[in-house]
């Protein structure tokens, strides 16, 4: 088990995203020897519009108050838990992970605050509801997550299988981070140095790539330069591990972020 | 039992002689052939012996009109499809080349393949033209996708979808949250609930607040949801012009990426109106599906492109392709196309199919064209008989000629069978000439049967099957030899073989003043010579050679023959060779085994008793007998009739059986031998047994021609050789078939010698005569037959069979076949 990474937490609300988080989260514990807790958030808000009768409900598809049933959004919050345990027993069980699956009410973004301060790395998917074709953008929750988070939080937008690229602008928790997520998933970290120019860059990525040997990862320097040419490297199956005060924004990125703290 | 044979004593009819060795075989001189060898004599270019069918051939080119097609009727083997062919061909090459044919994509339906005709030799390349195309756009087009440029631009239109959508709901939102209502996405839609300090009020705080607060609410609530409906209605129109905005964002790749090489294509075929419309099509159906030409990898830059269609891939692209059906780049005139299996399909054209999945598809490349879309513009021929033999295939013709066009339907389809998806490709246009090439009977059976048959085959080159032999016959034949011999290489025939050559065949139809015109089998005994004349070593066939050829083919079939006399001469067929019997007389018949005919002699009996004037064929009474076998036995009775009944009715019974015969027996040629069977019965006079007979009988006596009449007399020869020949022995054969002799040199050498003789025979009375040395006799001024003859002691039997019947039922008297008076 990793000293780093020794409780996963993965945030599961039945949509695709947060089916991949979950399948990708109970692999790296499962490496890890983790334990996983996957947590499925009944929003408060949502549940208190169960049989309100003051509440007003608009069906998108067909841009007219809904009917009179007021138990249909309790029966879709109730399929939406089902769908989300589902999911993550069948991760479990691909991965051979073990961990637990809980239900939680309150505020979403509250709840899952709570929840990532008592893990060690939280995943989360990158956006709920994607549009199809689309490169999904950043979703609100986990936009406000990221913002307010104390631990590493991992925000998938697909299976983050390919390479694991660390973006190195000197940030020894987010390298401390790529080194442990190396142990976990195998292979070589690839390293991304932020610099004014190409020397600088190749420096850092040298000074990177030795710290990351002596602890016994193998690294290497993938791209060196400014974060546009660094975000241009970048394919859509990595997965980037990069510090919360990196220079980029979250909605340019391409592939899955673990974001270190 | 055998009794002797009287002298003739009175011989009131002229016997006839035997025929002189020159009457038994015509001879052809080779010292009349004006040539050493067949090598010396140039090629056959014209057919001997089908002037008539030539003529019809040449007819049917020159009529380009409707329904002026050519059947070619004839006996196999008589050269009618290499004739046919041989005219085609040379009508063919003057003619100009026909145009190709392409199947193309109907984009406006796609269930009905186009037909485009293009000049000869344009369809092969505007396919690869087509090729090109698809694998140029392939590159072009994601290119066009991947620039900066379209990307951008089409991240911006996004963006502004996005943003617009966004600040519509941003608004209602906003408005929502200044009254204290919130805007929540649920599972199941957007919801407007009551909130404080950013929470959703439960029912029960809901219920807890002032009513002036709580009206409040419900109205600002009830605003805010007509606000959101009406927000939302407008998102699908915004989605609308959106996707409508990126469309056209797309067809400005598109345009640019295929505008340059659609000109390309359209300045080549310029001159083609059908083809420049059908690339018009393609461009903008390229346009319309653009997604085809992309990569379906669900790679970074998939989300920036056009998404691919369902069902694309290969079945995509499979539209833009070109099927050439008919190619006519190598012609150097107009098609001449023998179809050698005339299917349906391989006559039509079909459309083949594809399994996908379970199921069965097709589209326009599976469209193959059939021998009607080859020929078309020029000629099909085709075999009458293999035609017919195909289910459907006939019925299709005609309707193809009929309406001049080629629609590929299967039978399936046509009878609503088939259950697949499947494709109807537009007719072609026809205008081709059909030669059908058949047997005379099936040209008779379809005039009689078919009424289209005459509308739609018009001319007929009918082939006769033998030729005079005069001289210009006799050259043409020895050209063909020497032609056929240059064309095979095969050694060149001395003019001995080819006199051979052509003394069999008048011995082939059986006609000394005639030749056959069956160049097949002529063709295989020049073959078959030539390989004797390699055994000898020798440079030249001679006749010898071809004798050899004859013998050595009829050794290889004659085993059932063999066996035929084999039994005759162990004496398990009765047939007697000398002596003389009252009664019985041979007979000869001719047994047909696949190619191979021989003569084989039968006894035939005869057997009188009293009775009403009844001739009994037993033969018939067991249907045994053939139906031309039972009118030759009528018309015998009506003989007997006539000649001996006139005075009085046939008191009589006679009843006729072909000894030792198991199987059928048809023809007539045997009536004269019953006749004489029966006279000698009647008369009590022996008939010599040496003789074997042949001939039909008319109702007056006289005898009439057969057929097979070599075959007959060589049967009875061998078996007189087999024997031992006795100088008294011969054959009785019709007067009128003595121009049909082509004995073999053997039966023709012991005449010569006065070993075997052939007697012509004109009448009944000259044959009974020979038969049984007793003069037939002929009436006086009464009426009466002289003393001695024949026919008196057959008058003196009647007389006496019909006292006897009159004392036995004189009452029945009446009843009789004729109701004249007793005879004398």
């Amino acid at each position: 088990m990793s000293a780093l990474l020794r409780r996963i937490v993965v945030a599961v609300d039945a949509s695709p995203l947060s089916l991949a988080a979950a399948q990708a989260a109970c692999g790296l514990a499962a490496r890890l020897a983790a334990p996983v807790e996957a947590v499925f958030v009944e929003d408060i808000n949502v549940v208190r519009l169960v049989a309100h009768p003051y509440v007003h409900t608009l069906s998108l598809a067909a841009a007219r108050r809904q009917s009179a049933d007021d138990t249909l959004i309790g029966k879709a919050l109730d399929l939406q838990q089902v769908a989300a345990r589902r999911g993550v027993e069948a991760a479990l069980a691909a991965t051979g992970a073990h961990g637990a699956f809980s239900v939680r009410r309150g505020r979403v973004e509250a709840e899952l605050l709570a929840v990532q301060r008592a893990g060690d790395l939280l995943y989360l998917g990158w956006n709920g509801r994607p549009a199809p074709g689309l490169r999904p953008r950043l979703g609100g929750v986990a936009r406000a997550v990221i913002a307010a988070a104390t631990a590493p939080v991992l925000l998938a937008q697909g299976g983050g299988d390919g390479p694991l690229c660390l973006w190195w602008d000197g940030d020894m928790t987010a390298l401390d981070l790529a080194a442990a997520l190396a142990a976990g998933r195998g292979g070589t970290v690839e390293v991304l140095a932020q610099a004014r120019n190409r020397n600088e860059g190749t420096t850092r990525a040298a000074q990177a790539v030795a710290v990351l040997d002596q602890r016994g990862v193998r690294a290497q320097a993938r791209a060196v330069g400014r974060p546009l040419t660094l975000l241009s490297s970048l394919g859509g199956d990595c997965l980037l591990v990069m510090p919360a005060t990196a220079a980029v924004t979250l909605d340019d990125l391409p592939c899955s972020i673990v974001v270190a703290r | 039992m055998t009794q002797p044979v009287p002298a003739m004593a009175v011989c009131a009819v002229a016997a006839p002689a035997p025929l002189a060795p020159e009457q038994l075989y015509r001879v052809c001189d080779p010292a009349s052939l004006p040539f050493a060898s067949t090598a010396e004599l140039p090629d056959s270019e014209e057919p001997i012996g089908q002037d008539r069918a030539v003529e019809a051939i040449r007819f049917a080119i020159g009529m380009r009109h409707r329904g002026f097609n050519l059947f070619a009727l004839g006996p196999e083997g008589t050269g009618r499809r290499s004739l046919v062919m041989q005219y085609l061909t040379q009508a063919a090459a003057r003619q100009p080349v026909p145009d190709d044919w392409v199947y193309v994509h109907d984009f406006d339906d796609g269930h009905r393949p186009r037909a485009l005709r293009l000049p000869a030799g344009r369809a092969a390349p505007l396919k690869k033209d087509m090729e090109w195309l698809v694998e140029e756009l392939a590159v072009a087009l994601p290119a066009g996708f991947e620039t900066e440029e379209y990307r951008n631009k089409k991240q911006v239109l996004e963006q502004e979808f996005k943003e617009r959508q966004e600040e519509a709901f941003g608004v209602v939102g906003k408005k929502a949250n200044e009254k204290g209502v919130a805007l929540i996405r649920t599972p199941v839609g957007l919801a407007l609930a009551p909130t404080r300090d950013g929470e959703v009020l439960s029912p029960d705080d809901f219920k807890q607040l002032p009513e002036a607060d709580q009206d409040r609410f419900k109205a600002d609530m009830e605003a805010l949801q007509t606000e959101l409906e009406a927000t939302v209605k407008q998102v699908p129109q915004w989605e609308r012009e959106t996707r409508a905005r990126l469309r056209e964002l797309e067809q400005e790749v598109v345009s640019f990426a295929i505008s340059h090489l659609m000109e390309e294509l359209t300045d080549r075929y310029s001159d083609l109106p059908e083809v420049l419309e059908h690339l018009n099509a393609v461009a903008e159906d390229i346009a319309d599906n653009v997604g085809d030409f992309l990569e379906s990898d669900e790679d970074e830059g998939e989300a920036a492109r056009p998404r691919r269609r369902s069902g694309g891939g290969d079945g995509g692209m499979r539209r833009y392709r070109v099927n050439v059906l008919v190619n006519n780049a190598e012609c150097g005139g107009a098609p001449v196309v023998y179809e050698d299996h005339p299917t349906q399909p391989n006559l039509i054209g079909r459309v083949e199919h594809f399994a996908h999945y379970g199921a069965l598809i097709t589209d326009f490349n599976l469209i193959k064209a059939g021998s009607l879309h080859r020929a078309n513009g020029g000629y099909l021929v085709l075999d009458a008989h293999k035609l017919l033999m195909n289910p459907f295939a006939w019925e299709d013709l005609k309707r193809a000629l009929k309406a001049r066009e080629v629609r590929i339907e299967s039978p399936g389809q046509s009878m609503g069978l088939m259950s697949t998806v499947t494709i109807e490709p537009r007719p072609i246009p026809l205008d081709l000439k059909v030669v059908m090439i058949g047997d005379p009977m099936l040209y008779y059976l379809l005039s009689h049967h078919d009424p289209e048959f005459a509308e739609l085959f018009k001319v007929a080159a009918d082939f006769d099957w033998r030729m005079p032999r005069d001289e210009t016959a006799v050259m043409g034949l020895a050209r063909s030899v020497a032609t056929l011999t240059r064309k095979e290489g095969l050694r060149a025939l001395d003019r001995t073989a080819v006199a051979r050559v052509v003394e069999h065949a008048s011995r082939q139809v059986e006609d000394a003043e005639k030749l056959s015109t069956h160049m097949a089998s002529l063709a295989d005994l020049v073959r078959e010579a030539d390989y004797w004349a390699g055994r000898d070593n020798a440079a030249l066939v001679t006749a010898g050679h071809v004798q050899q050829a004859i013998d050595g083919s009829t050794y290889r079939q004659d085993r059932v023959r063999e066996h035929v006399q084999e039994e005759i001469r162990r004496g398990i067929v009765h047939i007697d060779t000398d002596g003389g019997a009252i009664g019985q007389i041979n007979g000869l018949a001719v047994l047909e085994l696949g190619r191979f005919a021989f003569g084989r002699p039968s006894r035939i009996t005869a057997r009188v008793s009293l009775g009403k004037g009844d001739v009994v064929d037993i033969e018939r009474e067991v249907d045994l007998g053939g139906p031309l076998h039972g009118k030759g036995v009528l018309i015998l009775t009506s003989f007997l009739a006539g000649r001996f009944g006139v005075d009085g009715p046939l008191s009589l019974e006679a009843r006729l059986v072909f000894e030792q015969s198991y199987g059928g027996v048809d023809g007539d040629s045997a009536s004269s031998t019953e006749l004489y069977a029966l006279l000698s019965a009647l008369a009590e006079v022996p008939i010599h047994q040496g003789f074997a007979v042949t001939g039909s009988v008319d109702q007056n006596g006289n005898v009439q021609a057969i057929g097979g009449v070599n075959e007959k007399i060589e049967g009875f020869f061998d078996l007189c050789v087999a024997r031992g020949l006795t100088g008294r022995q011969g054959v009785l054969i019709p007067a009128t078939n003595v121009a049909h002799l082509m004995l073999r040199h053997d039966v023709v050498e012991a005449c010569r010698q006065g070993r075997f003789a052939i007697y012509p025979i004109s009448t009944i009375d000259q044959g009974i005569e020979l038969l049984t040395g007793v003069p037939a006799g002929m009436r006086d001024g009464k009426g009466d037959y002289p003393p001695g003859s024949i026919n008196r002691k057959v008058m003196a039997r009647m007389a006496t069979f019909h006292r006897r019947q009159e004392a036995a039922h004189p009452a029945n008297l009446g009843g009789g076949r004729d109701n004249g008076r007793n005879g004398r």
